[in-house]
């Protein structure tokens, strides 16, 4: 059945551009060329020489992307994917950011040029989405394939993705500066090492381990029972109470459960719009929110979540090229290749490494990220000049 | 390092010439474009598939583990709620989307080894066709009323790809057990329990 809707959706989108009326004229001014004719010329910092060779996004004088650099630093964002998890998107934004050295070209433009500082500043939070979203979308279209999704949730966080996805792009495309920008993904990143440490302190480790020694204890339960015993279920399936604009209350296999239903829409809203605005995938911050909102048990969840992060990286990708944001694909093929390469030597090296060291060396990394984003963005200083002078 | 870049420039001149023969074979330029699009769009379909069929093979066996994990985890909160177990089913369930969210960005890369070669199709495309634009007769939400060279390949890329995915039963290398999919229900060492199988047993199947 969604194989169909994706038939469908994919041929009338193939129609549309296959009607076409080739009358209109060849030259789409684009907003960055006028940007590049209208900065000052000039070899100094902040102006447009117009000699000097095409670098990133075809501006003279650009960054050349170093693809080998690219290339290493996306084997280190595969690795972090195929053995830590989520981590992997902010440092691939961490990459488009600093390492290719966009960041600090974009910067020199926020006095001179501001559009052309913008333009970077999409193109970055764009090529992140597309870093992320690709490759999720595969993964997403075979759970659709097994079913494994519950329409009326994912209708519910689908509206709230779309509407995040699609008025961030068009609010913020080409007025954010990328000062702004990073300053923003470092309060991003400070947060979520500010969850990955409170997972590690007595309190929060103690709510984890409450729910591995209930699980064990049933597990344990479990074996003394003779396994597949057959267990009378009176009542099968999810079953409706209870369906209301303030309440949605529903038995699962006779346990009830309830949530509001304002909750996914709003979750679903405020989700997209943080994955939009800072240019991540968003699916790590889904599935814990459904998990804990709804009760929904894993095997719908992370379905249910995966066409709503779908949905909502079409949105928000769509509505960032709508606003003629653009992206360099070299890059982004080389980061890809290089994310396959390092999720394939994860899993041969993470033997080696506990995963409480894994955990510890990521939260001091994202909270020297998130501070030295957060002290790029706000004050303008590196983290290291603000501390050593 | 000179000659790197000798071979590198001459493997980039014979990949060009021989991405645009097709879209040459047709004397209508624009039939020609279409053509060369769809022959475009099979090779990224071709050489991305096998690339995700090699990379499934390598991590086939820590994937598995962590799949395994997953499962076991789901079983036993299907087993909780079976047996009106509420707090159990919530530990369980909460332990298995943990479990579940780490198979799932470790199968991550066997998206990315699937699409590779869309971003350097579009990227030669641009150094061929940045020129090209095509006006919409119909308007469509969310794309602007002018579209350019990706507008076309993206959407038959798809078709492509949906094409493929219909054939591969029947295709060698691509039917087996390795094939580049997260594996159904059924497939695994400790099978999944899947809420159909609840509802077919009226319990927990034996």
């Amino acid at each position: 059945m969604h194989g169909k809707t994706f038939l469908i959706a994919a041929l009338l989108l193939t129609f549309g551009t296959i009607m076409i009326a080739s009358e209109s004229g060849w030259a789409q001014v684009s907003n960055l060329q006028e940007a590049i004719d209208a900065a000052p010329r000039g070899t100094e910092r902040g102006e447009i020489d117009p000699a000097a060779p095409l670098g990133y996004l075809g501006i003279p004088g650009g960054p050349q992307i170093n693809l080998i650099l690219a290339f290493i630093w996306a084997i280190w964002v595969g690795w972090i994917f195929s053995t830590v998890g989520a981590f992997g998107g902010i440092m691939a934004g961490v990459g488009h950011i600093t390492v290719y050295g966009l960041g600090n070209y974009a910067g020199t433009f926020r006095q001179t040029a501001p559009t052309i500082n913008r333009a970077v500043t999409d193109s970055i939070r764009v090529s992140n989405q597309f870093m992320v979203g690709t490759s999720a979308l595969i993964s997403s279209i075979n759970y659709y394939k097994m079913g494994r999704l519950v329409l009326p949730v994912a209708a519910a966080l689908a509206i709230g993705s779309i509407a995040g996805s699609y008025l961030i792009p068009l609010l913020t495309a080409g007025k954010v500066s990328f000062r702004d920008y990073v300053g923003y993904f470092g309060i991003f990143v400070l947060f979520l090492g500010c969850y990955m440490l409170y997972e590690t302190t007595p309190r929060g480790a103690a709510g984890k381990k409450k729910a591995k020694q209930a699980a064990d204890a049933f597990e344990s339960t479990m074996k003394k029972k003779r396994s597949g015993e057959k267990v009378d279920t009176s009542e099968l399936g999810v079953k409706m109470t209870k369906f209301s604009l303030g309440k949605i209350a529903f038995t699962f296999y006779g346990v009830e459960f309830s949530f509001n239903p304002l909750f996914p829409v709003l979750g679903g809203f405020v989700i997209a719009a943080i994955a939009a605005f800072l240019g991540v995938g968003g699916g790590f911050m889904l599935v814990p929110f459904l998990t804990s909102v709804t009760g929904l048990p894993m095997y719908l969840s992370a379905g249910t979540s995966a066409l709503a992060v779908l949905i909502g990286m079409i949105t928000s990708i769509l509505s960032y090229l709508q606003q003629g944001v653009l992206v360099h694909w070299p890059l982004i093929g080389t980061q890809l290749v290089g994310i396959v390469v390092g999720s394939m030597v994860g899993p041969y090296t993470s033997q080696y490494i506990p995963d409480k060291w894994l955990k510890r060396v990521f939260i001091v990394l994202a909270f020297y990220v998130g501070l030295d984003f957060m002290a790029r963005g706000f004050l303008g200083k590196n983290i290291m000049t603000m501390f050593f002078g | 390092m000179q000659e790197i870049h000798e071979i590198l420039g001459s493997i980039h001149l014979w990949l060009d010439a021989f991405l645009i023969s097709a879209f040459r074979l047709l004397s209508n330029p624009v039939s020609g474009f279409f053509f060369g699009t769809f022959i475009l769009t099979v090779w990224c379909t071709l050489v991305g598939e096998l690339t995700s069929l090699g990379v499934g093979r390598m991590n086939r066996k820590y994937i598995k583990k962590l799949e395994q994990e997953s499962i076991r985890l789901h079983n036993l909160s299907v087993k909780a709620i079976i047996h009106k177990d509420k707090e159990s089913y919530r530990a369980c369930n909460k332990m298995a989307n943990e479990a579940w969210g780490k198979y799932f960005f470790a199968t991550i890369s066997q998206g990315a080894a699937s699409v590779w070669p869309v971003p350097f199709a579009l990227a030669w495309m641009h150094t061929r066709f940045a020129a090209v634009e095509f006006e919409l007769a119909y308007p469509i939400p969310l794309l602007p009323d002018v579209v350019g060279y990706s507008a076309v390949f993206i959407p038959m890329y798809i078709l492509v790809r949906i094409c493929f995915a219909k054939l591969k039963p029947w295709l060698p290398f691509f039917h087996g057990d390795d094939a580049p999919k997260l594996r159904r229900p059924g497939q695994e060492e400790e099978k999944m329990i899947t809420w159909a199988d609840v509802d077919k047993h009226k319990g927990l199947p034996g």
